[in-house]
């Protein structure tokens, strides 16, 4: 029961501050709504016993992601978001309309659904006696896991070579905007060129 | 007794609420408490300093953004480390190998950034 | 696990090697980028030819995650064509625009290591992973050219839709994974046997039609592709019209056929509309198109439509006719989509600043450049299904099983659709042999070397396929069918 109470709390503080985020037109305060919402998911995790999960959320949604948002923030220097010219204004009213129905369908259905247990013997006293959430997560990230968990070390490869590829200043490359600045023409001429 | 879970959410909810509420009560502390002179001229430079001129949100080098993501990719890489740790002991050398195969990739990325002079500051 | 284990997995080992050999070799490398070229082209013949010769080997590793069947070895040499092909198209392409780089080929083998993953994973875990490496290292790739203001809206807009799509796929995983209780493909097939066809089911396939959708470009999900196609670099994007989209297919195929086989009825007619709405958007929009990059990004949306007229037979018949079929044409796509992006890399390379892909730039390409554009010919009249080419076995194999599944209807609409194809298609020939142009164009030398090499590639695929079918269709008829090994 008071784990119902505790989850209805924390996902209603987590909904409210993701709309929150999706909402201001700050958006540093749309940021610091997001830091909100990751902490109450992490309150919902550690519902769920996901512990890891938990610490998780906490270490590399609000802390480490959460330091890229800022700092996308601080490059683009927008002070505050105002949406110029109102784009799909009717889709707007679509969405109103569909969106509800979605969601009711996907409650019907899903609260209508025969669920399956991943295994039997899986219970909080089997884990605490194998040593933990957190090891039982070790000992089936390495072995059964293993092939995902080292193509996950590929993507973090190809999204570090990726940012340095994107992101790097560089020096000697004469299509480099900066060697154009002499001639605004030529320099947009290049922007928008056909590749 | 208390379900050993919902102690933990308390507590893991009492954590950040006092978080909050004691940077919030600090802030009003020090607000109320300091003498406050209210003049349009406190908030100008001291005598020979410049008027600001421009917004003090200054466009922001890229190069910031290149070790904040750099540090983001290793923080998850650490991340996975602890399940590991824990774990060592029941998955013995297979285990070693197969983190020391993860390091090893991420240590590609590593030396071809270093090469690339992304940890350099002009 | 075990050595052997590796051996399933050689192909992607040889890859990621040599992709993390390009990145290391990459900061010595001045503005000769041969090594670079060399290493990841010798790395992709040789996984396509370790994996043509695991051909015949059936087996599964790391606890069945992933198999190595005949299933997995056509995707995996396909991969790797598709990959050698791309390999070749880029040299001089790049090095027209001063983003010659390794950087670039890495991106492609790890695309590729994905893509291979996907086709052989054989649980939801490893085939969303592969579907994350390809789909991280695409998005790179579609903004390679930063400086280039429609390569980073092209990026954009990929990473935007395709991360919805991926969400939306993972929900529908997700919504399985809580039915079944497993990922593992097999024992989720047999879990949700016990259950039937409920509606919870039919809700997690709809999701995942429309998640998968969005990757293939099935319309109404497709909108992304056009404009993805014209700003990402032009190799790039014939990549991008061959291989992330035959990664989808092998993974459509697997997931529907084993995992959510109990929703068949579901899926089939799902498909069924998602095949008509695609093949009726691409071919009517490709008509209005004056840009060839444009038209071509609608005509990959239009095969995408016969493709999924395909998977509607599928689910509707009894044998595995029309999954051959998809086999068949997907390896015929390849090569002669990749044809014509290579005949657009050319011309585009010889002229970086003034060559817009513009209908009108054809016009009288026949006295300029004869060989180009009879090769544009070829594979123009192949895209379009003229018998003698691959196209026309393609379409024929795949309109076949469709008929068979009776689905009579669609395959005349399919039919119908591939006349009014024959406009646009036929079009960019009409302009090469019989328009005067409207410009001068200055003399450019020749093309030689790897992109010679690639049209060549491309060239002999059409007109071996579109002649001698016999061994490719006894390559599709063995591979599809025993998923597990």
């Amino acid at each position: 029961m008071a784990e119902k109470i505790l989850f209805i709390i924390f996902a209603s503080l987590a909904v409210l501050g993701a709309l929150g985020v999706i909402t201001r037109t700050n958006i540093v305060h749309g940021l610091l709504l997001l830091v909100f919402t990751f902490v109450n998911v992490a309150a919902v995790f550690l519902l769920t016993q996901a512990y890891f999960l938990a610490v998780i959320q906490v270490l590399v949604y609000a802390g480490a992601i959460l330091v890229l948002f800022a700092f996308v923030v601080m490059f683009l220097n927008l002070k505050e978001f105002h949406q110029l010219e109102q784009l799909h204004g009717t889709q707007k009213w679509a969405v109103l309309v569909l969106a509800p129905i979605l969601l009711a369908e996907i409650v019907v259905v899903v609260a209508g659904a025969t669920w399956t247990s991943v295994g039997a013997g899986i219970t909080p006293d089997a884990i605490a006696a194998q040593g933990g959430n957190v090891r039982v997560l070790g000992i089936t990230l390495f072995n059964e896991m293993l092939l995902p968990f080292e193509m996950a070390s590929l993507i973090l490869l190809v999204g570090m070579v990726g940012a340095i590829v994107l992101a790097k200043k560089e020096d000697g490359a004469s299509m480099a905007l900066r060697d154009w600045t002499g001639d605004e023409e030529a320099a947009q001429a290049v922007v928008e060129q056909e590749v | 007794m208390i379900n050993p879970t919902v102690d933990l959410v308390i507590q893991f909810g009492l954590m950040f609420a006092i978080g909050a509420v004691l940077a919030l009560a600090l802030m009003a502390v020090s607000h109320r408490l300091a003498p406050t002179s209210r003049n349009p001229n406190k908030g100008q430079p001291y005598e020979c300093g410049v008027l600001p001129q421009e917004d003090s949100r200054l466009p922001f080098n890229v190069h910031f953004y290149l070790v904040a993501v750099l540090f983001v990719l290793f923080d998850l890489e650490a991340v996975f480390m602890y399940p590991w740790a824990l774990a060592l002991r029941s998955i013995g050398l297979l285990g070693l190998v197969e983190m020391l195969i993860f390091i090893f990739i991420l240590l590609v990325g590593y030396f071809y950034a270093w090469k690339k002079g992304v940890l350099e500051w002009e | 696990m075990t050595a052997m284990d590796l051996i399933v997995i050689l192909p992607e080992l040889i890859l990621v090697v040599a992709g993390c050999l390009a990145l290391v070799v990459e900061p010595y490398l001045k503005k000769d980028k041969t090594a670079a070229v060399t290493i990841v082209a010798t790395a992709l013949v040789a996984s396509g030819a370790v994996a043509f010769g695991l051909a015949g080997e059936t087996r599964a590793a790391f606890g069945n995650m992933v198999v190595l069947n005949d299933y997995a070895v056509f995707f995996k040499v396909l991969f790797a064509v598709a990959g050698v092909i791309t390999v070749l198209m880029s040299p001089r392409y790049l090095a027209a625009y001063d983003r010659h780089l390794g950087e670039y080929y890495a991106l492609l083998l790890f695309a590729i290591v994905g893509m291979d993953i996907m086709a052989a994973a054989r649980d939801l875990m490893a085939f969303y992973v592969g579907l994350e490496l390809m789909a991280v290292s695409s998005y790179l790739l579609a903004g390679f050219f930063r400086y280039h203001a429609r390569s980073n809206e092209a990026a954009l807009k990929y990473f935007l839709t395709g991360a919805f799509a991926s969400a939306i796929t993972l929900y529908g995983l997700s919504l399985v994974y809580g039915f079944a209780g497993a990922t593992n493909y097999q024992q989720i097939g047999q879990a949700l046997q016990a259950t039937g066809n409920t509606t919870a089911i039919a809700l997690a396939t709809a999701l995942v039609v429309v998640g998968t959708g969005f990757k293939v470009s099935m319309a109404p999900f497709h909108m992304w592709t056009p404009d993805v196609y014209q700003g990402a670099p032009t190799p790039v994007a014939g990549f991008f019209s061959v291989g992330p989209k035959a990664a989808g297919f092998s993974a459509i195929l697997m997931l529907f056929l084993t995992v959510l086989d109990v929703s068949r009825s579901t899926w089939s007619i799902l498909f069924i509309v998602l095949a008509v709405l695609t093949m009726a958007v691409g071919n009517l929009f490709a008509l209005a198109q004056k840009n060839i990059k444009r038209m071509l990004a609608y005509s990959s949306i239009a095969h995408v439509g016969y493709l999924a007229a395909g998977l509607g037979a599928l689910g509707r018949a009894d044998d595995d006719l029309a999954g051959q079929a998809i086999l068949l044409y997907l390896a015929a796509y390849t090569f002669m989509n990749l044809g014509a992006f290579a005949i657009l890399a050319c011309l585009k390379t010889q002229d970086p600043a003034g060559h817009g892909y513009t209908l009108a730039e054809f016009a009288g390409l026949a006295r300029r450049a004869p060989w180009a554009a009879v090769l544009m010919s070829l594979f123009m009249f192949s895209l379009t299904g003229i018998p003698g080419t691959a196209g026309f076995i393609g379409k024929f194999y795949l309109f076949n099983a469709v008929v068979r599944a009776d689905l009579a209807w669609l395959a005349v609409l399919a039919v119908i659709f591939s006349a009014v194809s024959a406009y646009y298609y036929l079009r960019v020939i009409m302009y090469m042999f019989f328009r005067e142009p409207e410009r001068e164009y200055v003399p450019r030398e020749a093309i030689g070397g790897p992109l010679a090499a690639a049209l060549a590639l491309c060239a002999a695929g059409v007109i071996f396929i579109g002649l001698l079918p016999g061994s490719l269709w006894d390559a599709a008829v063995s591979s599809f069918g025993n998923f597990f090994g």
